[in-house]
């Protein structure tokens, strides 16, 4: 339940949006801040409200994309492609400076004089136009900040003075620069996603970060010279939406600051750190407020926009709706409610008139071109010519949680259909906000193990889709996005679905003693080759070679738990099944492979799959008797004459509901993995596992962990 | 535009009992104050009564406001209503309980059954209506049969229908009377008057799962593939497919404008309203679990109407529209929540058609200036068309859809609902870059199907890819290929006036896919598919329609004469001789099934009683301190109880197949009796029930052989 109301206010519509292009510029003598937006037709939109209704301040002629828009003071600076433009407050274009990056720039960080622009791997400073320092990352930058980094003692010295920048990289890895110097690099929990500074007002130095990850958590870590810390990370759901905007803002007025989420799926949360007039930065905060807005959201902060005296969180999403979210309580009230409700009678009017009048225009245009191609048919040049572009965010990100990888498309013009093909199996699991319908085609032609369309409603333009691939089949996943179009144009994006997709990068390097397996690949071959053959395999891989001789990764498998890892020349598998999955043929330099299998290790993973499958197990017997005992407690009129256990099992009957559906097939998933080890270690000593399989089935229908071992030591021999 | 109506919260309560969907209802039990009927599992009644006989309108949450009947039975269907012909106000609604063998009308107040009926072809649908000229009936649907009861649980009324009732509604569709009109399992809407004649017959693309009447003429339905609907007399006025099943129906009046808007519930918990007339949602409300039923009462007896929706795990909420105590709380944020969602629909719908007119205008500025050129591959792709063809062949229909540019064919997205296992079927080039695609598609039915294809032509290599759409429809007896087939066993006779030759040609060359169009029925015409062949030849002023079975050719009876108005087809003479040893199996092993099913019922009769004198005798060894002999008794017990088990389960499928026996038998009514049209066919359905009733097998096998013979159709019944 929300503790704080927020109202929302539709500000104004943009064109679709880039992460971080939100900017506020603080009012002076006392009056609201104004809100200053960039977005993907390369249009600068600044607005304030003057008596309850947004007014454009100005607004600069389109061009190249905004990626990123930095506040300094009350001047704007925007990056678009590779150039930086600074605009003053009055909307002047007194800046301009181009880069010469080779990549479009999508981070950004500013003082005075000091230009510091990110793109995907690269870093440079720019001190006074020139580049001074620069980096080069070894995997995407997501994001950057500057900090106030404290030194060893806490007293500022003559580099702590300056703000440091922190960059966020797909690596799970936050790297502090200083010049071109990594000086602290922190290891992450998760894929970051954003960034933004704590300032907390009780302690002056402090170089806190607040990052937002891809799987849906944000965690605040503490950075300083001799290392990092991570003070909390904030677990919410299981099937939360990444986060894609973080920042903080005293939005309930309490004196600390307030931390604000977006999310992928437009959610809009508000956390405090505020709990029974305590406040505690050090733990996790607890939510206040949850709105959603419906796009994802690429840009949050916190101002004063509608009034000076009321806080609100200003949201731009993807879509390039411009949403207030207001503390104002008036706006609450059932007056202004009603007033806000004649408002939007008022607005969808409005709209309905314009599209009236668009149709019109649409329909006259159609006719001049038809007309025109028709005079000049015989030329060729008469007919259609280019397919227009249109912008798709299309995401693929592995969701560990649920061991299952999360497709979310969306377009700046409403989806007709999406068409999914893949060349291995897949499970497409429903995702239960989407309403699309979807359509499966069994019996895929042509190699297509998966062919299903999502047919949306007129409106829609965001698309999500669960799924989950079988370890050990690798192939493409093939996604045709059609959008309401005319004429209508099938875009078409290409993800890899890898042989060990359930696998995620582990920060803990691995035990060696746990070391069971061991497969050795030696040869003639390039670090190169077998970087990208790793990457092949699995996901996180960095797109890059990195430039020390000897790397290692380690992966941990987000459904069974078993690890693996991966020195480069040497991919030593802990678990026991040494599944190779690039093919050799790639490879045209003679190997030789080295196994090292450890007979135990089968027993070694069921030892670890065991109280997974026990818990399932006991689970499904509990679900199935629910509705028995329910009928036996209304008919004894009570649960008194139930034993403990039964009476345990009606307690608990919504949570045991509730654990059953949010995982379905999660048992047949757990036998599949117990059939396919065996049929792997029937093939690794080189017989056929396929006739022994009734009688594994068998002992799973009436599990019992000492016969499945047994099942396992002794039947094949 | 005035601002729309919404719904607000206006109470909740739980049952404390899960609940079954479908078997929700509202009644004036004591003839006064509203209660809330559900059927829990485990055949229990649950009846919510907030109103005592006092009158006082408490509404509290109490326990005590509920009350269970207990019914032993698991309760398939549940409603509420009077079925006594007096206008009188104030008349007791009694629960009608319908179960797989059973209908009971129970009387809640005096606690007595006022009828019970057993109902040998099940119970799958309940509905309670008047039709012309008789009084209140209730109707009960089962496997492929409907009857009728009147307040003294005698049947007033029985037809059959192509499969299992599934839904079933009353009130004026097509005439202006009042009509039965029933869903079933066979994806049909079909509407019967008050002499059980077939008035019309609706096709749509799965099984209905809901009927209910709005207003006036109009009705909806909702279908199992997630759709729901609005007809307004036969034709549709719109349908609306989402992800998720709809639940349950209802009509309730949300603007006072006297005209009900349409209420849905969903399995997603959802409840939404939409407009009648065009299918938009006008406002949406949400519970935790699948919506088990909606009703409609004035459940406060406040003066106004609310809508209550019962969840299946027995929450039930009140929704109800406008001001309310506690209007700060709840009315508000609902407001809010709608609006912007419309709004930024609305939006979303003009940045859709900002960019297609900034896209146009691109274009012909590109053509005009040609400063970007496109690829020539581009250009090709853009400039393609489609070309469709459609052949019979073996029961398949051949699609074949080519490029005009030669452009090579990504992907081919077939949508139609009902012809595939989804609603789309798609075809993938993975490699192979053909400029021709061939697919074959097996209807699974004999109906006319829409397919939208979406053909993704380019490259496979390519990012962007063009994307024709073509409509190709496909005609009901798309299956049949023109063959020349020997004349078959059976066949359909009708008289046939020389000016409807051309219609009957027209109809041929419609619903058929021929290789040339038909200019005549001489000499024969003949089509075959692996399901039987059809011959349609003219003799003189005689159409005959030849099938090797009577479905085949029922079904182009029925579809000839929806089309054609052939009044002379009153008179059809059909003979199947085939089949007939079909039935005479069917009517053999359903008496013999009874048979065994009477001997079972005493043999456990028998068993049972065995087991109660032997716990007695047990019991009494036990207290005289006979222990062997009580072991001994308690053994044999133990046997009995055995048998028991066994005889049941025995019973249990001896049960399963005389249902199973039933339906085809009621089928085969259903088929024979669509071998005429009109009279003939309601008169041939009518003499039908009467032997069963009779149990006169001999006769039914007679009317069912010679069904034209024994129906009283006169010869005059030609004239037009």
């Amino acid at each position: 339940m929300d503790v704080i109301h927020l109202t929302p206010i539709e500000y104004i519509q943009i064109g679709n949006t880039a992460k971080h292009t939100l900017g506020i510029i603080p009012s002076s003598s006392g009056r609201p801040d104004k809100v200053i937006v960039g977005d993907n037709d390369g249009v600068l939109t600044c607005f304030g409200i003057k008596k309850q209704h947004p007014v454009v301040l100005f607004k600069t002629l389109g061009g190249t994309a905004i990626t990123r828009l930095e506040m300094l003071g009350d001047r704007a600076f925007v990056a678009a492609g590779s150039e930086v433009r600074g605009y003053s407050k009055k909307g002047k274009n007194f800046f301009t400076m181009t880069t010469y990056m080779t990549e479009a720039i999508n981070a950004m960080c500013l003082r005075d004089g000091h230009i510091q622009v990110a793109g995907e791997y690269l870093y440079t400073h720019f001190v006074n136009n020139k580049d001074e320092h620069s980096y080069m990352a070894s995997d995407t930058i997501r994001d950057m900040v500057a900090i106030h980094l404290p030194s060893q003692h806490g007293a500022p010295t003559a580099s702590t003075k300056h703000k440091l920048p922190v960059l966020a990289c797909s690596d799970r890895s936050l790297r502090v620069l200083e010049g071109s110097r990594v000086v602290v690099y922190a290891d992450l929990p998760d894929v970051p996603e954003c960034l933004c500074c704590f300032d907390d007002p009780s302690s002056s130095v402090k170089g806190t970060v607040l990052v937002g990850a891809a799987n849906g958590t944000f965690a605040m870590i503490e950075l300083g010279r001799d290392g990092f810390e991570v003070v909390w990370v904030h677990r919410g759901l299981d099937q939360a939406a990444s986060v894609t905007a973080i920042a903080t803002y005293d939005v309930m007025g309490s004196g600390t600051p307030n931390v604000l989420v977006g999310r992928s799926d437009g959610a809009v949360e508000v956390y405090t750190f505020e709990e029974d007039g305590e406040v505690d930065t050090a733990g996790p905060p607890t939510l206040v407020h949850k709105t959603s807005v419906g796009s994802t959201i690429t840009s949050i902060a916190g101002a004063r926009v509608s009034s000076r005296d009321h806080a609100e969180v200003v949201v731009v999403t993807y879509s390039g709706h411009v949403v207030g979210l207001s503390s104002d309580p008036a706006l609450a009230s059932a007056e202004s409610r009603h007033a806000a409700h004649a408002s939007d009678v008022d607005k969808m009017n409005t709209l309905n008139r314009e599209i009236a009048a668009l149709e019109e225009q649409l329909a006259s245009a159609t006719d001049a071109a038809t007309q025109q191609s028709s005079s000049s048919s015989s030329s060729k040049e008469a007919l259609p010519s280019a397919m227009p572009d249109i912008d798709i965010l299309c995401n693929f990100e592995l969701r560990s949680q649920l061991a299952s990888y999360l497709l979310s498309i969306e377009t700046s013009v409403s989806i007709d259909f999406v068409l999914l093909q893949s060349n291995v199996p897949l499970d497409l699991l429903d995702v239960s906000h989407s309403k699309a319908v979807a359509s499966f085609t069994s019996g895929g032609s042509d190699g297509s193990a998966v062919l299903a369309t999502y047919r949306c409603e007129d409106g829609i333009t965001k698309l999500d889709v669960r799924l989950r691939s079988i370890e050990g089949q690798h192939g493409t996943l093939n996604v045709f996005v059609v959008p309401r179009t005319k004429p209508k144009i099938a875009h078409r994006r290409e993800l890899p679905i890898r042989a060990l997709a359930l696998h995620e990068r582990s920060l803990k390097p691995i035990d060696d003693a746990n070391l069971v397996n061991k497969l050795e690949i030696n040869g003639s071959f390039a670090l190169a080759d077998v970087h990208s053959w790793l990457a092949q395999c699995l996901p996180e891989v960095p797109s890059r070679l990195p430039t020390s001789p000897s790397v290692s990764y380690a992966f941990r498998s987000t459904f069974i738990g078993t690890a693996l890892t991966c020195t480069l020349a040497t991919i030593c598998p802990l678990s026991p099944k040494s599944r190779t999955s690039f093919s050799t043929a790639q490879l045209h330099a003679t190997i030789t492979l080295t196994e090292d299998v450890d007979p135990h290790s089968c027993v070694y993973v069921l030892e670890r799959l065991a109280p997974k499958l026990e818990h399932q197990i006991d689970l499904m017997r509990k679900v199935e008797i629910i509705q028995t005992l329910k009928e036996l407690e209304t008919q004894e009129g009570g649960r008194e004459s139930l034993s403990a256990e039964y009476r345990a099992i009606l307690e608990h009957a919504a949570e045991l509901m509730a654990e059953y559906e949010s995982q379905p097939c999660q048992l047949e998933r757990l036998y599949g993995v117990v059939t396919d080890l065996f049929i792997d270690k029937c093939k690794a000593l080189g017989l056929n596992g396929k006739p022994h399989l009734v009688t594994l089935t068998a002992i799973l229908d009436n599990y019992d962990f000492n016969s499945l071992i047994d099942f396992f030591e002794h039947e094949i021999e | 535009m005035s601002a729309p109506s919404q719904l607000s919260t206006a109470f909740t309560l739980k049952l404390g009992f899960d609940v079954q969907p479908g078997c929700v209802a509202v009644g004036r039990l004591d003839g006064v104050h509203p209660c809330l009927v559900c059927a829990a599992p485990g055949g229990k009644v649950v009846v919510h009564s907030p109103h005592h006989a006092k009158g006082d309108v408490q509404h509290s949450k109490k326990r005590s406001d509920i009350s269970v009947l207990r019914f032993n039975r698991e309760v398939t269907r549940l409603c509420c209503g009077s079925l006594e012909a007096s206008g009188a106000s104030q008349q007791p609604d009694l629960v009608f309980v319908g179960s797989s063998d059973n209908l009971t009308a129970y009387d809640v107040v005096n606690n007595c059954d006022k009828f019970s009926v057993e109902a040998a072809d099940g119970c799958s649908a309940l509905c309670i209506g008047k039709l012309k000229d008789s009084d209140p009936l209730v109707f009960i649907g089962g496997t492929c049969s409907i009857y009728g009861y009147d307040a003294d649980g005698n049947d007033q009324f029985w037809t059959v229908t192509g499969d299992d009732v599934t839904a079933m509604a009353v009130g004026p569709f097509t005439t202006g009377d009042a009509e039965l009109v029933v869903g079933s399992e066979d994806f049909d809407i079909r509407s019967f008057n008050a002499d059980a004649e077939l008035l019309v017959e609706i096709s749509e693309r799965d099984a209905i799962t809901q009927l209910i009447r709005l207003s006036g003429q109009r009705f909806a339905f909702s279908l199992a593939n997630g759709t729901v609907g609005v007809f307004q007399s036969s034709t549709l006025l719109w349908s609306h497919k989402t992800k998720h099943q709809a639940t349950a129906l209802a009509a309730y009046d949300i603007n006072f404008d006297g005209v009900p808007e349409l209420a849905v519930g969903w399995a997603d918990g959802r409840v939404d309203v939409f407009n009648p007339k065009t299918g938009d949602i006008i406002t949406s409300q949400s519970m935790k679990a699948a919506i088990a039923g909606l009703a409609v009462a004035d459940y406060r007896m406040e003066g106004k109407e609310t809508l209550i929706a019962v969840s299946i795990d027995g929450r039930v909420c009140g929704f109800s529209i406008g001001m309310q105590r506690d209007q700060r709380h709840t009315a508000a944020p609902v407001v809010q929540e709608d609006l912007s969602a419309r709004l930024r629909l609305l939006q979303q719908k003009k940045k859709d058609l900002q960019y297609r007119l900034s896209a146009l205008s691109q274009q012909t500025a590109g053509t005009k200036r040609k400063q970007q050129q496109p690829s020539e591959q581009d250009h090709m792709i853009m400039a393609t068309h489609i070309t469709t063809e459609l052949k019979a062949e073996d029961g398949k229909v051949i699609l074949t859809i080519a490029t005009s540019s030669g452009a090579p064919i990504r992907s081919v997205v077939l949508f139609a609902d009902g012809l595939f296992e989804g609603e789309s079927y798609v075809m993938h080039c993975a490699e192979s870059a053909k400029s021709d695609i061939t697919i074959s598609l097996v209807p699974p039915r004999l109906e006319a199907f829409v397919i939208d294809a979406k053909v993704l032509v380019g490259p496979p290599t390519a990012t962007k890819l063009g994307v024709c759409e073509v409509r190709v429809h496909v005609p009901k007896f798309a299956s049949f290929h023109r063959a020349d087939v020997p004349e078959p066993t059976g066949a359909v006779t009708f008289p046939l006036q020389a000016a409807q030759t051309d219609k009957v040609v027209a109809w041929v060359n419609k619903h058929f896919l021929l290789p040339s169009p038909v200019t005549g029925l001489v000499p024969p015409i003949g089509f075959a598919s692996p399901s039987g062949s059809i011959y349609l030849v003219q003799h003189g002023n005689n159409l005959v329609i030849g099938a090797d079975r009577g479905e085949l050719a029922s079904i182009l009876l029925q579809s000839l004469t929806s089309e054609v108005k052939l009044k002379a087809a009153e008179s059809a003479k059909s003979t199947f001789p085939s089949q007939l040893e079909e039935l005479q199996d069917t009517l053999r092993s359903v008496s013999d099934l009874h048979a065994a099913r009477q001997k079972l019922s005493v043999e456990i009769a028998d068993q049972s009683n065995l087991a109660k004198s032997l716990l007695l005798r047990a019991e009494d060894y036990r207290m005289m301190g006979n222990f062997a002999m009580m072991r001994g008794t308690y053994l044999q017990l133990g046997d009995v109880n055995r048998d028991l088990i066994k005889a049941y389960n025995i019973r249990n499928s001896n049960y399963d197949e005389l249902v199973r026996q039933l339906k085809a038998l009621n089928q085969f009514i259903s088929r024979t009796a669509d071998l005429y049209v009109g009279k003939a066919r309601t008169d041939l359905i009518a003499s039908c029930r009467a032997a069963i009733k009779a149990n006169d097998m001999d006769q039914l096998f007679n009317l069912l052989k010679s069904g034209a013979t024994a129906s009283p159709s006169s010869p005059s019944a030609t004239d037009v």
